[in-house]
Order: C-alpha cells, then sequence, then structure tokens
C-alpha cells in the first residue's frame, strides 16, 4: 500500500499591511481601508510556508497538490499571487464582489466573517478532495481566531491550533504536531484528514525569488463565487462602534524614589506618612 | 590548462609525469590563491555558495562518491546538510542542467553547526586546506609538489591567508531604518512606470534587502569586507545579479527600468553592496551579453546570474581616468603560444595595470580593455571608430587615436602572472572592494576577446550610457535612505518642548531633500523607460561593433547626454541630500551612530566613479552643442 497523501489546501487572507498606521472612519464604523498597502496576513504566510515545507521534506509523491484558496474581492489575487510565488501549485478565488456581505446598515465594505469563510473553505475542500488544511491562526485585521476551529467542526476533522512544529510520520496518516499553550508545549497526534493552524514560531516565511514571482503569473487562478459553492455571506455580528485605542497621556520622567512618594501621595494614591 | 585534466583516468593512481604534476599544481595553486570554481581535478571541492571548501579523506572515497572521477566536478548547491555535486560532461556543458548527473555528499559536521546558528544566511566556515599525503593513501602523492610549498609560492596567497577565518562582523545586525515596505515620492511614478508587475518585483527585492542587508550596512562599511559568502549567492538566488540578462543564460530578461528598482533598493539598504551590484550585473555582465561570442554567454553568464561567480569591469588606470582612451597604457600583444597538450595557440599576452576596479579583489570574470598597438600601425586609414569621447583627446594629434580590444576573462584561469595588487582603503563605499589589478604579460586564448580584436573602443562606448543609468540609481537610493533617517528622527527629537520636525526650518531641509528625490527618481525611471521602449521597438538592441555608430543604434545613441545628466544630476543631488540629513540629525548625524555620515561618504563615489561630474558636463554640453550644429 503507498504512503497516504497529503492534499493540502492551504488558506490566505488579504489584509491591511501591517506596517501601514491605519485611520478609523469618521462615523466609527470601522477602519478606512481605501488606498491602503494591503498584504498576506503574517500568519497565513506561516502557513504557506508550512505547506511547502512540508512538501520539500515529504517530497512531491507524498504532497502532489497545494492548492491555495481567498475568500474576497478580486484584489485578492494579488495576494494568491505572492502564495503562488512561494511555492503553491495553483490558487482559488472564491470571489465575493458579486454577493457581497449583506448587511442593512453598513453597506459593502464588510469582510465575510470566520462562520462563512469557514463554511466557504468546507464547501471548498469537497470540491478540491483534500484531506490536510492548514490556515494561519488568526488574521491581524479583526483577531478573530475562529475560522480553524470552526472549519474542524464543520467537516468534523482532527484539528491543532497555535502549531509551533509540525512532523508527518512515515508510512502512516499521522501528523505529530507541537501547540503552544499557557503551560508549555502540548503534543498531539493527529489522524488525517485535519486542520492545522500555525503560529509564530512554526517557521520562518522564505523571501520570494523574482524567477519564481514571474513564474508565479503563469500560475492558474481558479475563479469561483460565493454561489458556486452554495454559500451565502451574511451578518451574524454587529459592530457597535469603532475606537482608536485611548491616546497616551503626557508622562512625566521623575528621577528618585522620593520624588515619586511625593507625586503619589499629591495625587491622593498614596497615604501622608 | 585545468580541463585537460578530463584526459587522465584518476581511478589509477596518478603516475609522475611533467604534464600531472603542473594540473596538480596549477590546481593546488588556484585553491590556495583563492576560490577556484568547482571543476577540480585533485579530488577537493570549493562550494562557492558558501565559500567553503572541503577534501575528501583519500582519492578512493572520492572515486567512491563520484563513480565517473575523470570528469570535473562541480558543486552548486547546498540544501538540507547536503550539498548536490553536479557533473559536467565537457567543460563546455557546465551549467547546461539537461546533460549532469547529481549526487549527495554529506557536508562536514561543521559546516552544519554554521548554518544552524545563524539561519538561512549563514557564513560558511572556510576550511582550510591541509597537507594530503597523511591522509591520501594514494601511492604518487609523495610523487606531487607538497601543498604547503605551493600556498606559500602563490604570489596572491598571502590574500587568502589574510581572510580572517570566522564571519564575527558579520553576525550582529544592526538597526534598520525603514520598514521595508514604503517608498517616498513614488507618486512620480505611479502613473506611468510603476505597473504592478514592477511594484511586485520592487516590493520583492525591498523586502529581501531590508531583512538581509539593511542590518548589516554599517557592519559591511566598518569591516570593510565584501560579504560575499553572505550575500552574493543569496542575490544570484533572488534572481536580481540576473535581472537584464536573457532568460537563456539564467537571468530574467527584463529591462533597464527593472534594473534600476532594484539597484535602488540594494543601495537604498547599503550604498556599497548596490555599487558591487551594479559593476557585476552591468558594467561586467552586460557588456558580456552584449558583445560575446555565444559560447563566451554560455560560459560566463550562468555562473554570474548565479552569484557562484562575481564580475568586474577593468577600464581605467592610475594614468588614464577621464582620459580613458587617450592615456591608456595597458597593451595586448599577439603571441603564439604552446598549450600543456602541445598544441600551438594563437592567443594575446597582455601588459599593464589597472585601477580602482571594483569587485577586482574578488572577480572571477574580469571584461578588460588594453590598447593593441599592432592594430593601429596598418589600420590608421580604414579606421572608423565611434567619436573618442573624453575631453582632451581632441587635443591629441589624430595620428594617436588608440585601438582597444575588449577581453573578457576568467581570472582563475590567468596562472601567477595575473594578480590582484592591493585592496584601497576608501572614504565610502566601504565593503564594495576595490583594487588594482596588475597583469604581467598575461596570456589569453583568442577565444578571450570581447567583441572584434582592435574594437574596443566602441565596445567600451556602447556599455557607458547603460552603466550610467544602472548606476544613477545607485544615489537615488542614497537620497532615499536619508529620507528614511530623517523622517522619523525630526518627529521624534524635541527641541523647545516639540518636535524639531514642527519648524519651519526643519521642514525646509525635508522639502528640499524630498523634492531632489521626487525629481531624481521622475528623471531616472523617465529615461530608462524611454530606452527600454525604444529597445523593444528596434528589436535588435546591438548592431555589430563594427558598424559606424560604434556599436549603438542611432536612435538610442542620443539618449547618451540623457545617461549622463541622469547621473551627473542624482549623484550631486545624493551628496547634497546626505548633507542635509547629518545637519538635520545635528550632534547625532555627525557621529557614526547614525547612518547619515556612511551614506555622505558613499554619495560622494558617484561624482567620480563612472565618470566626473566635470566630465559629463562636457559630455553634455558637447552632445548638445554638436546637435544644435547638426540642425542649423
Amino acid at each position: 500500500m503507498p504512503p497516504p497523501c497529503f492534499r493540502v489546501l492551504v488558506g490566505v487572507k488579504r489584509v491591511v499591511d501591517y506596517a501601514v498606521k491605519v485611520r478609523i472612519t469618521p462615523d466609527h464604523s470601522g477602519v478606512d481601508t481605501a488606498n491602503l498597502k494591503t498584504s498576506m496576513n503574517p500568519f497565513c504566510e506561516l502557513a504557506v510556508e508550512a505547506a511547502v515545507q512540508l512538501r520539500e521534506r515529504l517530497g512531491p509523491e507524498r504532497v502532489p497538490e497545494i492548492v491555495a484558496a481567498s475568500v474576497g474581492p478580486t484584489a485578492c489575487q494579488e495576494t494568491l499571487r505572492t502564495a503562488l510565488a512561494m511555492g503553491v501549485d495553483r490558487a482559488v478565488l472564491v470571489n465575493t464582489d458579486a454577493a457581497p456581505v449583506s448587511d442593512s446598515k453598513a453597506g459593502s465594505a464588510l469582510q465575510p466573517e470566520p462562520l462563512d469563510v469557514a463554511r466557504t473553505l468546507a464547501a471548498l475542500q469537497s470540491r478540491l478532495q483534500s484531506n490536510l488544511i492548514l490556515l494561519g491562526k488568526q488574521a491581524i485585521d479583526d483577531d478573530s481566531n475562529q475560522t480553524g476551529q470552526l472549519l474542524a467542526g464543520i467537516l468534523n476533522w482532527s484539528q491543532g491550533t497555535f502549531l509551533s512544529k509540525i512532523e508527518a510520520e512515515k508510512e502512516q496518516d499521522l501528523l505529530q504536531v507541537d501547540r503552544e499553550v499557557d503551560e508549555g508545549i502540548e503534543r498531539l497526534r493527529l489522524r488525517l484528514p485535519s486542520v492545522l493552524t500555525c503560529d509564530l514560531r512554526l517557521n520562518k516565511p522564505r523571501y520570494i525569488t523574482l524567477p519564481n514571482l514571474m513564474r508565479a503569473k503563469t500560475k492558474p487562478i481558479e475563479t469561483l463565487s460565493t454561489s458556486d459553492l452554495g454559500v451565502a455571506l451574511r451578518t451574524y455580528w454587529q459592530i457597535v462602534r469603532v475606537d482608536e485605542p485611548p491616546a497616551r497621556r503626557q508622562v512625566t520622567m521623575l528621577k528618585t524614589v522620593d520624588e515619586l512618594v511625593a507625586k503619589l501621595q499629591q495625587l491622593g494614591v498614596l497615604d501622608r506618612a | 590548462m585545468l580541463w585537460l585534466g578530463r584526459a587522465f583516468g584518476f581511478r589509477e593512481a596518478p603516475k609522475h609525469s611533467d604534464v600531472l604534476s603542473r594540473l596538480w599544481w596549477r590546481c593546488c595553486y588556484h585553491h590556495a590563491r583563492k576560490w577556484y570554481p568547482g571543476d577540480c581535478v585533485c579530488g577537493c571541492i570549493a562550494d562557492h555558495r558558501t565559500g567553503s571548501e572541503w577534501r575528501f579523506e583519500s582519492r578512493e572515497r572520492y572515486t567512491e562518491v563520484c563513480p565517473d572521477a575523470r570528469t570535473p566536478l562541480r558543486v552548486f548547491s547546498r540544501q538540507h546538510g547536503y550539498c548536490t555535486v553536479e557533473h559536467a560532461l565537457k567543460r563546455e556543458q557546465v551549467g547546461a542542467v539537461a546533460s549532469v548527473t547529481r549526487l549527495e555528499v554529506p557536508l562536514p559536521s561543521g559546516l552544519q553547526r554554521n548554518r544552524e546558528r545563524t539561519g538561512v544566511l549563514s557564513p560558511g566556515k572556510r576550511f582550510r586546506r591541509e597537507v594530503s599525503s597523511s591522509s591520501s593513501s594514494s601511492s604518487s602523492s609523495s610523487s606531487l609538489p607538497p601543498q604547503s610549498t605551493v600556498a606559500s609560492a602563490g604570489p596572491a596567497s598571502a590574500h587568502s591567508a589574510s581572510a580572517p577565518s570566522t564571519s564575527a562582523w558579520w553576525t550582529a545586525p544592526g538597526p534598520t531604518y525603514y520598514d521595508g515596505r514604503h517608498t517616498h515620492a513614488d507618486e512620480v511614478l505611479l502613473g506611468t512606470v510603476l505597473d504592478s508587475d514592477r511594484s511586485g518585483l520592487r516590493n520583492t527585492v525591498r523586502a529581501f534587502a531590508h531583512e538581509y542587508i539593511a542590518p548589516y550596512a554599517a557592519a559591511i562599511d566598518e569591516a570593510n569586507r565584501f560579504p560575499r559568502e553572505q550575500l552574493w549567492t543569496e542575490l544570484g538566488n533572488l534572481g536580481v545579479l540576473g535581472v537584464a540578462t536573457a532568460n537563456a543564460y539564467g537571468g530574467l530578461g527584463l529591462g533597464l527600468v527593472e534594473h534600476c528598482l532594484v539597484m535602488e533598493e540594494l543601495s537604498r539598504a547599503s550604498p556599497s553592496i548596490g555599487l558591487s551590484y551594479g559593476a557585476h550585473s552591468n558594467l561586467c555582465m552586460m557588456q558580456i551579453e552584449r558583445h560575446g561570442s555565444a559560447a563566451q554567454k554560455e560560459r560566463l553568464l550562468p555562473p554570474l546570474c548565479s552569484g557562484v561567480w562575481v564580475g568586474a569591469l577593468a577600464m581605467s588606470e592610475t594614468g588614464a581616468g577621464s582620459d580613458v582612451l587617450g592615456s591608456m597604457r595597458t597593451s595586448a600583444y599577439q603571441r603564439k603560444r604552446t598549450t600543456a597538450a602541445g598544441e600551438l595557440r594563437s592567443g594575446w599576452s597582455i601588459r599593464g595595470t589597472k585601477m580602482w576596479i571594483t569587485n577586482g579583489p574578488d572577480a572571477d570574470v574580469v571584461v578588460v580593455y588594453a590598447r593593441t598597438p599592432e592594430l593601429e600601425s596598418h589600420s590608421a586609414s580604414t579606421s572608423t571608430l565611434a567619436a573618442v569621447e573624453s575631453a582632451s583627446s581632441s587635443s591629441l594629434p589624430k595620428q594617436s587615436k588608440p585601438k582597444l580590444t575588449a577581453f573578457v576573462l576568467e581570472t582563475a584561469q590567468l596562472g601567477p602572472r595575473y594578480r590582484v595588487a592591493q585592496k584601497l582603503d576608501k572614504l565610502g563605499m566601504r565593503g564594495s572592494n576595490t583594487c588594482e589589478l596588475v597583469f604581467d604579460d598575461v596570456w589569453v586564448p583568442d577565444d578571450a576577446v570581447l567583441g572584434e580584436p582592435g574594437l574596443g573602443t566602441t565596445v567600451l562606448m556602447a556599455g557607458l550610457d547603460a552603466e550610467r543609468l544602472v548606476l544613477s540609481a545607485g544615489p537615488l537610493g542614497i537620497m532615499q535612505a536619508c529620507l528614511d533617517v530623517v523622517l522619523p528622527y525630526v518627529r521624534e527629537r524635541q527641541q523647545f518642548g516639540s518636535p524639531i520636525g514642527t519648524f519651519p526650518l526643519m521642514q525646509a531641509k525635508l522639502a528640499d531633500m524630498y523634492g531632489a528625490l521626487a525629481a531624481s527618481r521622475a528623471h531616472t525611471f523617465g529615461v530608462a523607460a524611454s530606452v527600454d521602449k525604444l529597445t523593444r521597438q528596434i528589436g535588435e538592441p546591438t548592431p555589430p561593433a563594427s558598424s559606424k555608430h560604434g556599436g549603438l543604434n542611432p536612435q538610442l545613441r542620443r539618449f547618451r547626454k540623457d545617461c549622463a545628466s541622469v547621473i551627473l544630476q542624482n549623484a550631486e543631488r545624493a551628496t547634497q541630500c546626505a548633507l542635509q540629513a547629518i545637519q538635520a540629525l545635528g550632534g547625532n548625524g555627525y557621529i557614526s551612530d547614525y547612518p547619515t555620515g556612511r551614506l555622505l561618504r558613499d554619495a560622494k563615489l558617484y561624482e567620480i566613479g563612472a565618470g566626473t561630474s566635470e566630465i559629463r558636463r562636457i559630455l553634455i554640453g558637447r552632445e548638445l552643442y554638436e546637435a544644435s550644429h547638426a540642425t542649423k
């Protein structure tokens, strides 16, 4: 019996670049994302790198296909190109331009929510027949940290979250993974099919080389709509108000402990001796 | 010649013969002198990716891992503790992947450790060659010259011996002053040359340079060392070394715009790496691509593209700077020579010295210009040379117009009569090694001639325009680096209770710097895009060097003044920009903790190298004057 294959699906999200300073919209309904530089969510980069490394370690026979998928507007193609340049074979864009997230109040600027993304990826999985789904543990824009867990629940697959290490066992459909939990490292053995979400220390994403960047232009990006997959994007949340974090107040540097004590007493924090 | 080693089977113990011991000697000589590019007949392997070298324990071990040991060995890459060894069936096929078999040879453990310690860009450790007679069981080893003698006999051995074996200077990354994501004054390009493909390319190069070059820029400057082992093959991997080289030779086949984008991003991270990159990918590789024969290109361009080799161009001499054509003293004479195999080959003997050669100490390939006086005597009447560029040449008598010939040399094959005289201690651009090259009757075969004998002037002239244009992106990167330092500083630094960036006098500096950068960027990429477009329209960029337009299409010829004015303006603006940056930082700008002083020292080079500002002005003025005369 030949060793089991890993047919990998990697979910990537297009987010506002981490180096960009964002602004809140005047009506406090969200973040003004118009004309901001976007890039692939850094945790998704880790997932792509993990998939490519898996193939490098196991060989193309055991990892015959790596597909990257993104759910979002047409501009997500750019993000998928990045994944293709990193070594993914082909990409699928589930385009939400035609059927944006329906919301009575805020309009079309909303992103698909984790539950719908998970449903979309589940529908995509049944098309692609993947048996391993790699995701970032969370996106740096909404910090939801839900998609992977929801997806594993929908598919009823094993799940490994916050991974710092992924190892495939020889000749078996087992994965040994290390999770970063509060107490330390938790080592799990998972049976395929699995959903894995990647944490920061899993790997260091490779830099894209120019030949690969140019080769990525010739790799296919398939575009599907949400209706092709039988998914309707809805809103389950209501964003009440978005505010900037409170600005830091003016800080005074004090030189000695005595000064500090005097100041605290003056403010009424400390009792006078 | 070394490749004749193919003629001798190495499965049986080598016999003591003159030819063989000479082969052995040459091989050892090259190893002692510098890292010879791999195809070696004595069982040692030099790995240029890491700058490391090791021996097999014995000749038996060598034949064991290498079943066809008579073919040259070449180590290409190293992954996961293994190096991949490729056997080229013939020397000519090196680089042609179709005809090689691969073997995996475990690396010495020291190398693996090294790799783990410092991650992806681990500096390879240099392994000293050990005297082989103890470990090698070959019966003939005693009949070969002992290596220690060879090493000390090699005239340039001091160079390799002086290189410290540790790479401590490289290991500590310093601060970077930009986030690897943004550029100022992009606005001037957004509607024109910066489409999504190009900005993707630029982002890729920027991300690499920001992470792998910028943190080390200060260390490179301080150590005055060229990080060949750490960076050069990585740049080859990244694909930037062959950005304008044809796909057939391992390049990307892109144009001058992309070349300038790469040059700018590398210079922004470290101007000296940018300069070395310019000398390698433009001065050397573009000349080979433009004028080289198919055989020369196939032999030289793939290893230059991959960063296994370093390229240089040798034009200036101590007495021949601005007046390079008129005063060139390095000469080549036709000489026949009996090779080791006993055949009589015609070739050239080169004599002279070349000064201020960027990448010279590290170069594996050098493009050299030399006078060929033998061709001058009987060709005075038929000469159709292009106008001599330098200003003073017009004052020389006409009959003294020299005939040059361009050569492209593989330094590893030149023997002891070629040597690197001294590495020069420079004001700026430290880490981009510069030296004097000495040719003491170096004999090279006919196939080392680049272009045609006697037409070196046209080869030289045809390369200068692209050289000026691509190098002008260097000062662009420096100006960008100045803004990268100054903008966060003026926001953070407070005087009189508010950030100094709020003071109008400081804002005036920012405005001047930004304006200079934006104007330079628009100018550079405007000219580059025009040249690219015209080159594509013409299709064949290089008419034969013998044509009367000096190897350049007449339509492209009129860009000469533009290429010169781009670098003239950019270079002077960059120096001013760096001065402003120092002033903006005040006391901090004057100390070496901040990069502004280094940026000033680096920027000054571009007013001197690749033609001084004075010569550029004369050139532009003369071109304009002559053009106005022609239209009248």
